[in-house]
């Protein structure tokens, strides 16, 4: 009889004992890098043209990062070099980087780059390239998800949400001449762009009535409607 | 080994022991505690536009009423409602409940003067609503617009007496409305989009049709920013589309439409130039069009058609019985009527003399039905108000004092139907409409309501006449008067619809 206490209190104590074994997956907390956030057409680039904004000489565009890793109680410098191979843009004359840091408790961050408008972004586009680079914060960011490019231009480009029928660089300069808007145009709801449109036909109608014979044409030799 | 663990339990209870005898000399100001103690219900029900009361029984132990404060605070428990007041300061609660329906808390608070100390009972309030579908009339009375709702047996069955809600506006929103009051109408569409829309010489406002709350200033809905000049409003479903519709407002001449579910009121798009001025009035039963101007500059219908809401000339009239591009006259009156065509009546521009068009615009040509001419009808011309029957060929016609009843499709002749009081004129006439295609499909009294107002100038009261009339020809039973009175000046009136589904 004593044996078989003794058996059943070896059982009962390796029964225990087992409920202390950590079976759980540990996150490699030594893990800490960041990427780039592309759109959702996985889209590695942006262009900005200035011909979209009309009156702006000098903006702001902001390239979200992902932190991949766990969130720091400080913030962290992300590194950021320029592919001096890929970029055209002059550094200072058409761009200035930002500091780019992951705040504390914070899993997102940005990329801040001055971008400037000069006067022969009129006949060519720049492109400006970046990297992310290793440092003491994070290591080596995954390589499909670690270039991003800014393409600067003043030249008009036909917006993803164009709702004018065909596109034409002149028809465009005339929407934003009229409306004072080039781009996102999907922000307008339906009764908005109505309006829009009846407010385009009314300045078509009296850019035409002051041109008799020489009607808004684009640079395609076709007369321009809305 | 029992000894250690006797001294090791010993120890324990001596320290707990010489803890409690531990002397406190903070210096604190302490205050009787009160031993009032306050008795209601822990929640209340309440009817809106009702007088809310609450028994409360309080023991003060001994002290007198006097030597106590009372006070009833309310907040809404809804998310989004910073609604907070004080509404009483004294021990009976006697509050009339304006707030819309919904949970809130009542509080009573009895405060000794001398000790500043407080008692408190809180208590769940739960405001039914009572606004439901009804006649709206939009008034002015001591300078002021505003509406009231008859809500009565005539109109819902859920009614079994007669009950007016005065001042509606101006009691549910906490401020009076802006302006003198133009016109009130109703929106429903697709059975969960329900307001309330009034013009003043202002702008004017949509409400909610269920509480009647202010959702917007309509002239933060018009897109290109210009002034409101209101001169009319209506709301229209396409019949052959489940609840689709669109409303129009006419503005200085501009006819501004705001599609189902549209965030705002727009001019459709006009090509090459294109001008007009719109009518106060317009078509409304539509399909192949989006909307319908009638051009007073010239004297024609523009139809307003996709994409994008284009207005365009219609195609030509050869061989028609008229020109809907060439009328040439200016449009008094449009609205709605039997078969569901649109009965215009018109002034010849040149000769001043009156014809009742009738118009089929749920086709993509041909629209044009009869005409009759309408230059010797009595008093036709003097006439101010209009009322179409949907369901015959009624033709109601109404001067300051008489109505009349224009017999277009049978002797073409007007007789006079029926004359109010002497002291009072009419200010307004309609048929009561309480459907809406395919969502509210029947009524008992659907378009066999005549309902006038009228106004006394001496005494500068308001009334409202009833009268069934027989909806095929027109006859009105005059023992069937109802009269609902109390208003001021009655400057429109319309139906707000049920809530869909209750």
């Amino acid at each position: 009889m004593k044996q078989i206490n003794k058996i059943f209190g070896v059982l009962l104590l390796l029964i225990a004992l087992s409920g202390c074994n950590n079976k759980y997956l540990e996150y490699d907390e030594s893990l800490s890098t960041v990427r780039f956030i592309y759109n959702i057409a996985e889209q590695d680039s942006v262009t900005y043209s200035f011909a979209l904004h009309p009156g702006v000489s000098e903006d702001v565009i902001d390239i979200p990062i992902q932190l991949i890793g766990l969130t720091s109680p400080v913030d962290r410098e992300v590194g950021v070099e320029i592919d001096k191979e890929k970029t055209t843009a002059k550094e200072n004359d058409n761009f200035i980087i930002g500091q780019s840091v992951i705040q504390a408790d914070s899993i997102t961050g940005k990329l801040r780059v001055n971008v400037k408008k000069t006067s022969n972004l009129e006949d060519e586009s720049l492109v400006i390239a970046f990297k992310l680079s290793e440092n003491a914060n994070f290591a080596s960011s995954p390589i499909d998800k670690s270039t991003y490019k800014i393409i600067l231009t003043s030249k008009l480009i036909e917006p993803s949400d164009w709702p004018f029928n065909e596109y034409s660089r002149v028809k465009h300069e005339f929407v934003i001449k009229v409306t004072g808007k080039g781009t996102n145009y999907s922000e307008w709801n339906a009764q908005e762009l109505i309006y829009y449109i009846g407010e385009l036909n009314k300045a078509l109608y009296e850019y035409n009535k002051e041109h008799p014979g020489d009607f808004l044409t684009d640079e395609n030799g076709l007369l321009v409607t809305f | 080994m029992m000894k250690k663990i006797f001294i090791f339990l010993l120890s324990v209870v001596m320290i707990i022991a010489i803890n409690s005898c531990y002397n406190d000399t903070g210096n604190y100001d302490y205050s009787q505690l009160s031993n009032v103690t306050i008795t209601a219900q822990d929640t209340v029900y309440v009817t809106q536009f009702n007088t809310l009361t609450v028994p409360v029984e309080i023991d003060l132990d001994g002290m007198a009423e006097d030597d106590y404060t009372y006070s009833w605070r309310l907040w809404s428990n809804e998310i989004g409602n910073k609604l907070k007041k004080s509404i009483s300061d004294t021990k009976e609660l006697s509050y009339e409940v304006v707030e819309v329906p919904g949970s809130y808390t009542l509080v009573f608070t009895t405060t000794n003067k001398l000790t500043n100390v407080s008692e408190y009972k809180t208590i769940d309030l739960m405001v039914q609503g009572v606004i439901s579908e009804g006649w709206m009339v939009l008034q002015e009375k001591d300078g002021k617009t505003d509406f009231d709702l008859i809500m009565s047996p005539y109109f819902s069955e859920r009614h079994q007496e007669d009950i007016i809600l005065r001042n509606l506006y101006e009691s549910v929103n906490g401020e009076p409305l802006q302006g003198h009051g133009l016109k009130i109408s109703n929106y429903f569409a697709l059975g969960r989009y329900q307001y309330v829309v009034i013009l003043t010489d202002e702008g004017g406002v949509r409400l909610s049709a269920t509480t009647m709350q202010k959702t917007y200033d309509l002239s933060t809905l018009m897109f290109d920013e210009k002034p409101l000049q209101p001169e009319n409003y209506f709301y229209f479903d396409y019949y052959w589309c489940l609840g689709r519709g669109n409303e129009v407002i006419i503005s200085d001449g501009r006819y501004y439409i705001n599609e189902l579910l549209g965030e705002g009121y727009t001019e459709p798009i006009l090509k090459d130039g294109e001008t007009y001025r719109a009518s106060k009035w317009g078509p409304k039963q539509l399909w192949t069009f989006k909307g319908m101007i009638y051009d007073e500059l010239n004297g024609r219908f523009l139809g307003i058609q996709n994409p994008y809401l284009t207005a365009t000339p219609l195609p030509e009239a050869v061989g028609r019985k008229f020109d809907w591009n060439n009328m040439g006259a200016k449009l008094l009156y449009m609205d709605t009527g039997f078969k569901h065509y649109d009965y215009g009546l018109m002034e010849d521009w040149d000769t001043q003399e009156l014809s009742l068009y009738v118009l089929n615009f749920d086709v993509k040509n041909n629209f044009d039905v009869a005409m009759y001419s309408a230059d010797n009808i009595p008093e036709l011309a003097n006439a101010k108000y209009y009322a179409i029957g949907e369901r015959g060929n009624v033709f109601f016609y109404a001067t300051d004092k008489d109505i009349y009843l224009y017999d277009y499709a049978g002797s073409n002749t007007g007789n006079k139907a029926h004359s109010v009081p002497i002291d009072e004129r009419i200010t307004n006439m309609k048929i009561f409409k309480p459907l809406v295609d395919r969502y509210i499909t029947s009524h008992p009294y659907d378009n066999k309501i005549l309902i006038l107002s009228t106004h006394n100038d001496n005494t500068g009261e308001g009334k409202i006449y009833m009268y069934k009339f027989n909806e095929s020809v027109g006859t009105i039973e005059k023992e069937s008067e109802k009269v609902f009175d109390g208003f001021g000046r009655i400057l429109d009136m319309d139906y707000n619809y049920a809530k869909y589904g209750s």
